[in-house]
């Protein structure tokens, strides 16, 4: 088996999964993955609290981008959870034995490499877990620059963490790679299933769930400014702190589309990047800008401000998902496109 | 945002980069370093400053008689009693109970091992509460260097 490289990234599932893949043979970028297993997402469900807070999320359910990925990849693939935590220990232990690196589902609260500013019951983080050593585990962590050491015991008690999202223990990792995978075909199920998705009927998933979150936003008027600057906050580390790469995700999103565009020679994909970075751009400056200044209490904006500047968002990225499915590839763009991937190859 | 945008401020990452993407100049995507960005550490900040006040009423209510010392290492572990029953194999009830100081001087050695376990509180520190406010997520050579 060839030598781990350690990669790092901006979200730690696409990077995860990256990085096994490259592991295998099959080398994409992070955006790449991110787009196959469409990684982009809103929502903004009503009564779902974590630690008082209301969920929010701007990327997909936990596990997805991984098993999306693969399955369009054509990867096969191992993932398992356990009941039983001496059980989970030794299987991770026995795969490791045999030199294979693994992914794995942790509580970020329990791994003590980060600053304690980061640690918190989040159990959605995903590192790739590379050597055992006596007491102590080799780890592959994208946010990190570099691989890193934890002790056992740690890594015991983030792996079977319990409460929302319980990682029970998962570890993943690709078992067979194709050795010429589809890979325009998977990028166009990727796009189209996303931006389908993004338009969602449902009110709080998608640009419904952004617009959803506007009103909320400005429906906070009648709390107390501590807690309306408290959400506000909230609101910013889930789009900026969880390791989206920008903008919560929507950064990332661009990088995949601009580099699906030129792998299809796809104008419309082109112009669909810049315009996502646009949306990004309005996420970071005009929302979370003036959320952080009302936080500090400068500058003019008030909660409706904000709630426009949502609105605004939300329309951006609306006539972007419109666009994607108006002008999707057409099925000629297939065959021309591998034909030049296979002789670029 | 472009990539020389992107911001390079104070942030609680002591040292470390984070990677995010960015427009480079020949306007295609690349991946960037960013050490921290002015308005999410205030975000991060002023989330971390409300645990540091629960942690801080948990300990004085400790102090004070009024709940167990379980209620300060649950607020130090970021667990609401809900967690931490999941995580110790109890009802939320039974460990709400747990809460109460006088239902607490009566557990079970047992059960007490099991909150130590669960909590990473060593045995005899589980009944220790400190005597002063002390931070317990924030760094405090970061509030040093703060404002």
């Amino acid at each position: 088996m060839s030598e781990f490289r350690h990669l790092h990234a901006a979200h730690c599932e696409s990077g995860v999964t990256a990085s096994l893949l490259r592991h295998q043979g099959l080398e994409l970028s992070e955006p790449m993955v991110f787009g196959l297993g469409s990684g982009i997402f809103f929502f903004f469900p009503p009564l779902i609290k974590v630690m008082g807070m209301p969920l929010i999320s701007f990327r997909s359910y936990p596990g997805n981008i991984f098993k999306l990925a693969c399955r369009r990849l054509g990867v096969k693939f191992e993932r398992k959870t356990f009941r039983s935590s001496t059980r989970g220990k030794a299987e991770l232990d026995d795969l490791l034995a045999r030199e294979i690196p693994v992914g794995i589902q942790t509580n970020m609260f329990w791994l003590s490499y980060f600053p304690s500013e980061f640690r918190s019951q989040f159990n959605g983080h995903n590192l790739i877990a590379l050597e055992r050593g006596g007491d102590d585990f080799l780890l592959s962590d994208p946010m990190l620059e570099e691989t890193v050491r934890l002790d056992a015991d740690a890594l015991e008690r983030a792996r079977f963490a319990k409460g929302v999202l319980a990682p029970k223990g998962a570890l993943y990792y690709p078992t067979e790679v194709p050795s010429e995978p589809d890979l325009v075909g998977a990028v166009k199920k990727g796009v189209n299933s996303a931006a389908r998705r993004m338009l969602d009927p449902v009110p709080v998933i998608g640009v419904r769930g952004i617009r959803r979150m506007a009103r909320a936003v400005r429906s906070w008027k009648s709390k107390e400014a501590r807690k309306q600057k408290l959400m506000l906050g909230h609101i910013i580390r889930m789009q900026e702190e969880v390791g989206s790469g920008g903008a919560g995700f929507r950064f990332m999103y661009a990088a995949f589309l601009q580099e699906a565009g030129e792998l299809l020679g796809h104008k419309p994909w082109l112009e669909a990047s810049e315009r996502m970075t646009e949306a990004g751009d309005c996420w970071r400056s005009n929302f979370a800008g003036t959320c952080g200044r009302i936080i500090k209490g400068r500058g003019t904006g008030d909660l409706d401000t904000v709630a426009d500047a949502l609105v605004e968002c939300a329309r951006l990225e609306e006539e972007l998902y419109r666009f994607l499915l108006a002008y999707a590839p057409s099925k000629s763009v297939h065959s021309l496109a591998t034909g030049t991937a296979a002789a670029a190859r | 945002m472009r990539e020389e945008d992107v911001p390079q401020e104070k942030s609680f990452y002591q040292g470390h980069r984070r990677a995010c993407y960015a427009v480079g100049k020949d306007e295609h995507y690349v991946l960037a370093k960013s050490a921290g960005w002015e308005v999410e550490r205030v975000a991060t900040e002023q989330a971390l400053l409300e645990l540091e006040e629960q942690v801080e009423e948990a300990r004085q209510a400790a102090k004070r008689g009024t709940l167990s010392p379980l209620a300060y290492h649950f607020a130090t572990r970021q667990m609401t009693p809900k967690m931490a029953a999941q995580h110790v194999g109890l009802s939320t009830w039974r460990v709400k109970r747990h809460m109460k100081p006088k239902v607490y001087a009566q557990l079970s050695p047992e059960l007490k091992a099991r909150y130590s376990q669960v909590l990473d509180v060593g045995q005899e520190e589980l009944d220790r509460i400190p005597d002063a406010p002390r931070h317990v997520f924030l760094s405090d050579n970061e509030q040093a260097g703060d404002e």
